[in-house]
């Protein structure tokens, strides 16, 4: 803007010069250079600004064609009316300044020319006359009568100053008018090489200080040789009226032709001056056209980069307002508003998803550490969601089998298959919420497993399933029946114990009464009844005393044992019998809290167990076994008791095997494995008992190790825990 | 692909720089000629220049001679009066900078033509003095002609040996009239310049 100004500034001072201002005359030139320059840098810059947009044009960048249209308009909108005005100026100019001049007036003015040089031929031919009739009484004078002789004849004529020269221009004599001046107006060698060429010289001249003159040469000869040759000036005064009239019309004149003259240049210098000005309008408006049309596209350029912005997901980003508030402002502000709402949603949305998440990490987390086992299905038996305790209850990772139906978990799982028909008959009923009892086997034999089911709404895109929440209850049977079997031991060893000792001594007594005293044969009856009594009692108070075992509840005194110390230390005492024993114990085996005696009558328990279920077999054999399972809570210390007898039957080895008066011997009470399983259930253990498919039985008992320090365990008899 | 672009924009940048080159090329080319036929219209010629120095008393003698182009004579008849200069320069040489001018001096003639009398007029600047030529050769010669011009500043400057003086005649376009300068300017007929005539003098 300032340059433009400039150049608008400094074109004016031109005009104004062009004009004859004496005011920009000097700096004329400097105005011509200064706005070249000015014009120059002008289209540098234009130059550089049309070879960016170029590159922007080639690039696609937004916005570029818009201005490039916007550029267009603009110049050709400033092209069009400014070229106009220029062509006419142009000829208005060229017109006015033609129109100065007339033939008429160039006719007068020569004519008026003509006529004073016509004048002063006149005056002058007069005074070359008087002159050469002055120069022949000059021919003989003498250097001495010289002076007198010129004055006498300025006296006489017009002239105002004459003078006498040798011909090698050393001045013999003159005479002025005015006396003051006594250097003469000499020749100059022009005027005499003219006079002696031409026998005469005259002409007008201008004298310093004494105006216009005519001044005659003429060549005075004489025919003395003694004087020789000799030159006679003459200066004849112009009058000072006619001088001025011809300086006048000289003037005129002079100044007229230059005015024709200058014709040319004054139209060129017009016409570069209004072409200067005509680019420099146009570069302007170029340059105004570059400045607006940016001005006008940027609002479009921000408000693309902010759509691109908002495409790629970035709500966060505000646009900058432009300056003026007009149609451009308000798009940017209600784009601004737009994505700040949007941003508000978005920040809505994410926050009620992390809340959703959290929600359902919770969820999670509670499903996971619910010991209840938990499994949602769709309407159409698809498994969505199984938790932790699902998998553990049902022995089978059915995260898996998430997105598959109930058929294809049954297929794959067919131990599964009691448990999935259960449910699928209460889900197909399609009751808003059912109980079922289902029981199953697994690996540790019978499993009651209670199942609540109820359906579930649909919410989103997780449409309406039901949701099945299950429970092992076979440990909780099976500790009522525990407890019912232990109270009536205890009643039963209450109620029976106290009449055996009365019946014990009754018997006894009678024997020791009655038996001297009756004939053999009623004595020897006697002594058999009283005997089988006494045996019956004896045997009974044994059951009795079993029985008060059972149901008793011990107090455990809990040390740190070595297990295999005491298999060592029981297996000693059965060391004589027929039966093979063999031991397979883990070295650096971890301690278990334990009562010394409880563990005693276990191994006891089981070691006879084992005997007796031997006691047919040609080569009895009985092996017990330690080892380390690696548990991910807590390791434990697992015992196997082996003998190669005839096993279990199977219809109580699934769940029966351990409860009393459940027994395959003739003699058992059938508390030996109860009481096994009451010890180890004291002591936080788990017993459970198998065939081998070789044959034999075997029974494994797994006591939690008493955590150590540092633990050493033989990494020979280290197992991973696994499922029993 | 990034390497080709950036081959590609290295390109596109030699290319716009070797453009660029190019009309700067062609730019000094047209300099070159327009200088050069500065060069060959040789319009004033220095012929000989003197300085003479008697008894503390500096004098310049030189002949110039001056040969008007055929626009200018043209200028001068039509009533266009030209300006003529003379500059004399004492300059001492100096090692980093351009060479120091101790002592200015100028003098300048105005000719002009006289339509009433056919004469040629010639006004001298450091004078009330005009003189009339019937011929332009006279007038011309006049100036061109300098006998025993007293440059009595010389004595001031021309202290050492190594000083050298310099001399130039130019016809002023400045003091042409305004529509007639930018002609002038461009076009070489009306260059009348010497150029710096440079003599070392032995006093």
């Amino acid at each position: 803007m300032i340059v433009g100004l400039l150049l608008l500034g400094s074109l004016y001072m031109m005009g104004a010069a062009t004009e004859n201002s004496a005011q920009f005359d000097r700096i004329y030139s400097l105005l011509v250079l200064v706005n070249v320059v000015g014009l120059v840098i002008l289209l540098v810059l234009l130059g550089v600004n049309f070879q960016r947009l170029r590159r922007q044009y080639k690039e696609r960048v937004v916005g570029t064609r818009m201005t490039v249209r916007l550029i267009v308009i603009f110049v050709v909108l400033s092209l069009i009316p400014v070229s106009i005005v220029f062509y006419f100026s142009l000829q208005f100019l060229h017109r006015s300044i033609d129109s100065w001049f007339d033939v008429r007036v160039e006719q007068a003015l020569n004519d008026s020319l003509s006529l004073s040089r016509l004048a002063l031929d006149s005056r002058m031919r007069n005074m070359v006359a008087q002159t050469e009739t002055m120069a022949k009484t000059l021919t003989d004078v003498s250097e001495t009568q010289a002076a007198l002789s010129l004055n006498d004849l300025r006296d006489q004529s017009d002239s105002t100053e004459l003078m006498l020269m040798a011909s090698s221009g050393r001045i013999i004599a003159s005479s002025n008018i005015d006396p003051i001046i006594i250097v003469p107006n000499k020749p100059t060698s022009v005027m005499l090489s003219q006079m002696r060429s031409n026998g005469r010289y005259f002409g007008l001249d201008a004298i310093a200080d004494l105006g216009l003159h005519v001044r005659v040469l003429m060549e005075v000869s004489s025919g003395n040789p003694i004087i020789g040759p000799r030159i006679f000036q003459a200066l004849f005064p112009i009058s000072e009226r006619i001088s001025k009239l011809t300086d006048s019309v000289q003037a005129a004149h002079a100044q007229y032709e230059r005015l024709v003259y200058l014709r040319g240049p004054l139209k060129f210098s017009f016409t570069l001056t209004l072409s200067l000005v005509l680019l420099l309008t146009i570069l302007v408006a170029s340059w105004a056209a570059f400045l607006s049309a940016r001005r006008l596209v940027y609002p479009i350029q921000v408000l693309a980069t902010g759509t691109r912005a908002v495409a790629s997901g970035n709500y966060e980003q505000r646009l900058p307002l432009p300056s003026n508030n007009d149609e451009m402002g308000f798009l940017v502000q209600s784009f601004n508003d737009m994505t700040r709402r949007i941003g508000l949603a978005q920040s809505d949305a994410k926050h009620s998803q992390q809340h959703a998440e959290s929600q359902r990490a919770y969820l999670e987390a509670v499903l996971r550490r619910l010991s209840s086992g938990v499994l949602t299905m769709s309407r159409d038996q698809i498994l969505r969601t199984v938790n932790d305790a699902a998998c553990d209850i049902l022995e089978v990772k059915l995260d898996a089998y998430i997105g598959c139906s109930l058929s294809e978990i049954r297929e794959d799982n067919p131990k599964l298959e009691i448990f999935l028909d259960g449910i699928s008959d209460s889900l197909e009923q399609g009751q808003a919420e059912w109980v079922e009892e289902v029981t199953r086997f697994n690996s540790h034999g019978r499993q009651v497993l209670m199942c609540r089911g109820a359906t579930l709404p649909g919410v989103g895109d997780m449409g309406a399933g039901n949701v099945i929440v299950f429970d092992d209850f076979t440990t909780l049977i099976r500790a009522q029946r525990d407890a019912a079997w232990g109270e009536v031991a205890r009643r039963l060893a209450h109620e029976i114990k106290n009449p055996l000792t009365p019946i014990q001594l009754s018997a006894e007594r009678m024997r020791h009464r009655y038996l001297p005293k009756l004939d053999p044969e009623e004595a020897d009856l006697l002594d058999r009844s009283t005997n089988t009594i006494v045996q019956q009692v004896e045997v009974m108070k044994e059951m009795v005393k079993a029985f008060s075992e059972y149901a008793r509840a011990p107090h455990l005194d809990m040390v740190a044992l070595d297990l295999n110390r005491l298999i060592e230390e029981a297996l000693d005492l059965y060391s004589s019998d027929d039966v093979k024993f063999s031991a397979d114990l883990a070295q650096g085996l971890p301690k278990i809290e334990a009562d010394r005696g409880r563990i005693r009558q276990l191994l006891n328990n089981l070691i006879k167990n084992a005997i007796e279920a031997t006691h047919d077999i040609a080569q009895p054999q009985v092996t017990i076994m330690t080892r380390l399972i690696r548990g991910q809570a807590v390791d434990s210390v697992e015992m196997d008791v082996i003998d190669n007898g005839n096993g279990f039957p199977d219809d109580i080895i699934g769940g029966e095997l351990f409860e009393p008066y459940v027994t395959t011997k003739p003699k058992g009470t059938g508390l030996g494995l109860a009481i096994v399983k009451k010890i180890v259930e004291e002591h936080g253990g788990f017993v459970r008992a198998q065939n081998l498919p070789a044959g034999g039985a075997a029974v494994m008992v797994r006591f939690p190790a008493l955590v150590t320090s540092e633990p050493k365990y033989d990494a020979a008899a280290v197992e991973e825990e696994s499922p029993l | 692909m990034d390497f080709i672009m950036r081959d590609c924009a290295k390109y596109r940048r030699t290319t716009v720089s070797a453009k660029i080159k190019t009309y700067i090329c062609f730019w000094l080319l047209c300099l070159g000629c327009f200088f050069a036929l500065d060069a060959n219209a040789k319009g004033i010629v220095i012929e000989r220049v003197g300085v003479n120095h008697d008894n503390g008393r500096y004098t310049l003698d030189a002949d110039i001679t001056y040969e008007l182009s055929d626009v200018a004579r043209e200028a001068l008849h039509k009533g266009v009066g030209l300006t003529f200069k003379l500059a004399v320069a004492v300059m001492r040489p100096r090692q980093v900078l351009w060479d120091q001018a101790i002592i200015k001096e100028r003098r300048s003639y105005y000719l002009s033509y006289q339509a009433l009398t056919g004469q040629y007029r010639l006004n001298f600047d450091d004078s009330p003095l005009i003189q009339s030529f019937p011929t332009l050769d006279s007038a011309l010669a006049e100036i061109g002609t300098l006998r025993d011009v007293p440059v009595p500043l010389f004595g001031r400057g021309l202290r050492e040996n190594k000083e050298y003086v310099e001399l130039r005649a130019w016809l002023d376009v400045e003091s042409l009239p305004v529509p007639m300068r930018i002609r002038a300017y461009i076009f070489p007929e009306w260059r009348h310049n010497s150029g710096w005539y440079r003599w070392q003098p032995n006093l």
